[in-house]
């Protein structure tokens, strides 16, 4: 049971997506950039849950939003060295954290992961980790163990002692099959050349994974309860970026409509967080009704899209360029901007993850936010 | 005489069959026209460039058309090696800045540059200001281009504009990748700044003929 505060929270992004608000919420897209806000390192945050758990609910002390995209659940260092180093390369000076691009599956791969994509799940594992002992399974369940009661904890608190909703859950998160292969399995080169080299095995192997755990996530999704977030599916759109029109219609497009189309039928909502640009594909989103999403831009330009998409309900467009740069005067005025000019159905955030230190200026953050809470329409 | 046209075409349409049979066929005979070869494939290159500025293809079909391009180039290498040169190429210096570990746009700019007509001095990723100015100085370079994708990378960028213009080379300097825009250019200290690798090829092309 949650408090009015919360619910009212919660029902403002809904009458967002339904473009019934009279005020706008304000999600907030800072994922690492809190850590340099913070008197914490990088490395204590990411290997110190409590430390982690001080940032994020002194940011959410300092800044007030409505909602969150990450409470600091986002990183898993502490799993990943357990299980052997993995591919995260932290730089603590920069705050800046890359992933090395492994491939855990060649081309010949697909036809055998098309049989049984979970006990292919168990092949690619052993090839990411190929040197664990049975030691490092107990560390590597402890880790993860700590970091799921983290999420868990840091979720209450937001929900119970700030009345405050997460935006999207990570058990909720439902993508394309292609996502996979592109983010993780074969990687984004691999991909590009699987499409044109395999691709009836690539689409028999997306087609599978669907089958076996995208469509599952996403039935789950639709009888969860007691919520602690805003909306029921939050689908990451990452790997259109590398893909023509023809291939977002096989590859893509199908099961993206699915987890749009099974939410507008199940009265849910779904977060469509766009990396990069989705212009070139905005036509394809152009019959969703009112109430079904809400999709956040990181590149495109939030009016031009709110042009081409009626329809939808945008978040966004207040831009690193000018949080980093720009004076507290200049980002009150580009906020006064989105609000007034996007109008009911807009969603204040930032354009990108806020991720490094250069990102943002606590002074302009702060005024930022303080015009959206005395905003009105 | 082998169909320099056809081999052009599938290059552009990236049918890898075709181009590789066309270019082993020729390879077959001896080699002799292997630099013909190379120059249908750079057409075909162009042709690329233009149907992604067309919208046609996209980011995938880049990067599959750059390992195309280095396939072609591995099966004439024998040949070319040892043929006339059509001329001095532009040298240019091609890297992603500091703190960064992309390299697939850089990649691909790589091939469409070469494609181009360019010698193109890779100096791969997470590349410090001072390599960047070492290697101008040493190898004469008058065209820089940075890439980057994390918005730490405009940092770098920046950085390394600013030490290229300290140590008072005259070189021209193009950023390219997802976080760079008119605003980031300007900060940057940067000539130019391109999202796309056409006009990047296009620009650095310009600028090889002043």
């Amino acid at each position: 049971m949650f408090s009015k505060e919360f619910n009212d929270k919660v029902q403002l992004f809904w009458d967002a997506s339904r473009f019934e608000n009279t005020t706008v919420p304000n999600v907030s897209n800072d994922y690492t950039w809190k850590v340099s806000d913070s008197k914490y390192s990088y490395k204590e945050a990411y290997f110190d849950t409590k430390k982690m758990a001080k940032i994020v609910c002194e940011n959410h002390e300092r800044y007030n939003y409505d909602a969150y995209l990450d409470l600091g659940t986002r990183n898993h260092f502490p799993q990943m060295q357990a299980l052997g180093g993995g591919s995260y390369v932290l730089n603590e000076e920069t705050g800046g954290i890359n992933v090395t691009d492994e491939p855990t599956m060649q081309p010949e791969d697909y036809k055998e992961f098309a049989k049984d994509p979970m006990r292919y799940f168990n092949i690619i594992f052993q090839r990411k980790f190929p040197n664990l002992k049975t030691e490092d399974f107990v560390k590597a369940t402890t880790a993860f163990l700590q970091a799921s009661g983290y999420e868990k904890d840091i979720s209450e608190t937001f929900a119970t002692k700030y009345n405050r909703p997460r935006m999207v859950t990570t058990s909720a998160s439902v993508q394309p099959a292609f996502e996979v292969f592109h983010n993780s399995f074969r990687g984004i080169a691999g991909v590009s050349t699987d499409m044109r080299r395999y691709k009836q095995d690539l689409k028999d192997a997306c087609d599978a994974y669907w089958n076996a755990m995208g469509r599952t996530s996403l039935q789950r999704a639709m009888q969860a309860k007691d919520k602690n977030y805003v909306a029921d599916v939050y689908t990451a759109i990452i790997a259109h970026q590398v893909l023509n029109r023809k291939q977002f219609e096989e590859f893509y497009w199908p099961q993206l409509k699915e987890i749009i189309n099974t939410c507008q039928a199940n009265g849910k909502m779904v977060y469509l967080y766009v990396e990069g640009t989705i212009k070139r594909f905005a036509e394809y989103f152009q019959d969703i009704p009112k109430g079904v999403a809400i999709m956040h831009l990181e590149q495109d330009d939030i009016f031009e899209m709110r042009e081409l998409l009626p329809n939808m309900c945008l978040a966004g467009g207040m831009t690193t360029d000018m949080l980093g740069n720009a004076t507290p005067q200049e980002c009150v005025e580009r906020a006064k901007k989105l609000m007034s000019e996007l109008g009911p159905g807009y969603v204040m955030s930032q354009n990108k993850m806020l991720s490094f230190k250069n990102d943002c200026r606590r002074e302009n953050q702060l005024a930022v936010n303080d015009c959206v809470r005395s905003f009105r329409f | 005489m082998f169909d320099y046209e056809a081999l052009a075409q599938a290059m552009g349409e990236l049918e890898e069959d075709t181009v590789v049979e066309i270019l082993e066929g020729v390879m077959a005979d001896g080699g002799s026209e292997a630099e013909k070869a190379m120059e249908a494939c750079q057409k075909g290159m162009e042709t690329v460039g233009a149907l992604f500025e067309e919208g046609e293809y996209f980011v995938g079909d880049l990067i599959y058309a750059g390992e195309l391009m280095t396939q072609a180039v591995g099966i004439l290498k024998p040949a070319l090696a040892g043929a006339e040169s059509s001329g001095p190429k532009t040298k240019m210096i091609l890297c992603t800045v500091k703190n960064d570990l992309h390299d697939i746009g850089k990649n691909i700019v790589k091939a469409m540059l070469e494609a181009g007509g360019f010698d193109v001095i890779d100096l791969g990723i997470d590349t410090p200001a001072e390599k960047i100015v070492e290697t101008a100085k040493a190898e004469g370079v008058k065209i820089i281009a940075l890439s980057g994708v994390l918005t730490l990378a405009l940092d770098s960028m920046k950085e390394a504009v600013n030490a290229i213009k300290a140590a008072g080379l005259d070189c021209k300097i193009i950023i390219g990748g997802a976080p760079v825009s008119a605003d980031a250019c300007a900060n940057v200290g940067a000539d130019e700044w391109a999202h796309s690798p056409q006009k990047t090829v296009q620009t650095c092309k310009t600028w090889a003929a002043a």
